[in-house]
């Protein structure tokens, strides 16, 4: 008997109505990264917990041969990867659209020149999003060179070059204490192209480039096949690099607002916009003398 | 929107949960899986000793799934957690043919007395040991 025709085309498009609303969290990106990041972590120990217990049951028949069991692990492995990276990217574009929306209203210079997008990416968004939103959603932030210079330049002081790098790079740039984490973070990024764009695949120019920036022998072509610990310590690099990145952000972000208030004191109340830069960032940060009020959970 | 507070349960400070999960080991691992509180404030899994140390600073009252149907919102401290606890899949037999020999993790069903979610803590065993495993090749 014939197979029924079935209607593709529609059924691609019904996948765009099955979605569900975003957690309260999303409000606030760090907030926003650490409930996926806890999220992805609780999906794969909820199936590791399953994994584990067919295993280990009584019944010889029922049980998986750990070979099998390993291979299926290793491939949720590399999807969680992926998972935890994009949910980092996100953490930055959503960092940037808070201090894009937070200084818009206060700067004349060409700080947001920085951000390149079409007038039909600009019109998709207008009415719904913050300008935030529309200026830093599209573009993608892999590259911790293309990212130091969108940070650096946003948070600049008025008409100057700036001096703010996110991952500062050695051997120059500051704060010297965070100069380790560009190595782990650009090797972090070449690791998510490999598995976004070659299923895993190292591919002979994705060695190249991850020879270069880890500094030692890297075989391909190979797949990439990453352990349970792989992906814990990659959360763990990750979720402390996203402290600290929310931290910094916010800490230059209110000291570029306290330099603009003590240029044209009329231009905003300091408490109103610490209060924004405390709800948004979740720290109490000073803004022109002000406190900020922490909103209560 | 709780499940919890419509059925039987029992209500415990989070002081009292911290010292529960310390008493179970600090370097006991643990995931929280559903509390906008505690993962915008924790990253997990988590140590107990950490986790424990935000659940004093929050210091607030948590309500408990109870199986039995005499718990009405009864107040409890730690020493009746261990008879509370239950265990994912503990209590489901492996493919109707019988129970499992391994046992799996701890788990509570909890949720914020001021609070509209539910929520679950899970002990994590395989980090537990993973970072065990750790420690012992570095000595």
């Amino acid at each position: 008997m014939p197979r029924r025709p079935t209607d593709l085309t529609r059924k691609i498009k019904d996948i765009l109505q099955h979605v569900s609303p975003l957690p309260d969290e999303a409000r606030v990106p760090i907030l926003h990264y650490r409930r996926t990041g806890t999220d992805i972590w609780g999906s794969l120990a909820y199936i590791e917990d399953v994994f584990q217990r067919v295993n280990d049951a009584e019944q010889a028949d029922i049980s998986l041969y750990p070979a099998v069991m390993n291979r299926h692990l290793g491939r949720l492995y590399g999807m969680t990867l992926v998972n935890l990276v994009e949910t980092f990217e996100r953490l930055l574009k959503e960092l940037a659209a808070e201090c894009v929306d937070c200084l818009a209203p206060f700067v004349v210079d060409d700080r947001f020149n920085i951000f390149r997008i079409q007038g039909s990416g600009l019109a998709a968004h207008f009415g719904t999003a913050t300008l935030g939103k529309s200026l830093c959603e599209s573009a993608t932030w892999l590259d911790c060179e293309e990212i130091n210079e969108r940070f650096r330049k946003l948070l600049s002081d008025p008409f100057h070059a700036g001096t703010f790098y996110l991952f500062p790079k050695p051997p120059g740039q500051q704060p010297e204490r965070e100069r380790w984490r560009y190595e782990p973070m650009s090797i972090i990024w070449q690791i998510r192209h490999t598995a976004v764009h070659n299923v895993g695949v190292i591919t002979q120019s994705d060695g190249v480039k991850l020879r270069l920036l880890a500094k030692e022998p890297v075989t391909a072509p190979r797949v990439l096949a990453p352990t349970r610990d792989d992906i814990r310590y990659l959360k763990r690099f990750l979720d402390e690099t996203a402290a600290i990145c929310n931290e910094r952000v916010c800490l230059r972000l209110a000291e570029l607002l306290t330099l603009l208030h003590t240029a044209t004191p009329t231009l905003f109340v300091p408490q109103e916009t610490a209060n924004r830069v405390a709800s948004c960032f979740r720290i109490a940060a000073q803004v022109a003398g002000a406190t900020g009020v922490m909103p209560t959970d | 929107m709780s499940a919890i507070k419509q059925g039987p349960h029992y209500e415990i400070d989070s002081s009292e949960l911290a010292a529960w999960l310390e008493s179970q080991g600090v370097d006991r691992w643990w995931n929280v899986d559903g509390d906008p509180l505690l993962t915008g404030r924790v990253s997990f899994p988590c140590p107990a000793d950490e986790l424990a140390a935000e659940l004093r600073a929050i210091n607030r009252p948590l309500l408990l799934h109870a199986k039995n149907p005499d718990a009405k919102g009864q107040r409890i401290d730690r020493t009746r957690l261990d008879e509370l606890v239950s265990r994912l899949f503990g209590n489901l037999p492996a493919n109707g043919r019988g129970s499992v020999a391994w046992p799996s993790d701890r788990l509570f069903y909890f949720c914020w007395k001021d609070s509209p979610y539910d929520w679950m803590l899970i002990e994590d065993s395989l980090t537990t040991k993973a970072e065990m495993d750790q420690i012992s090749e570095a000595k």
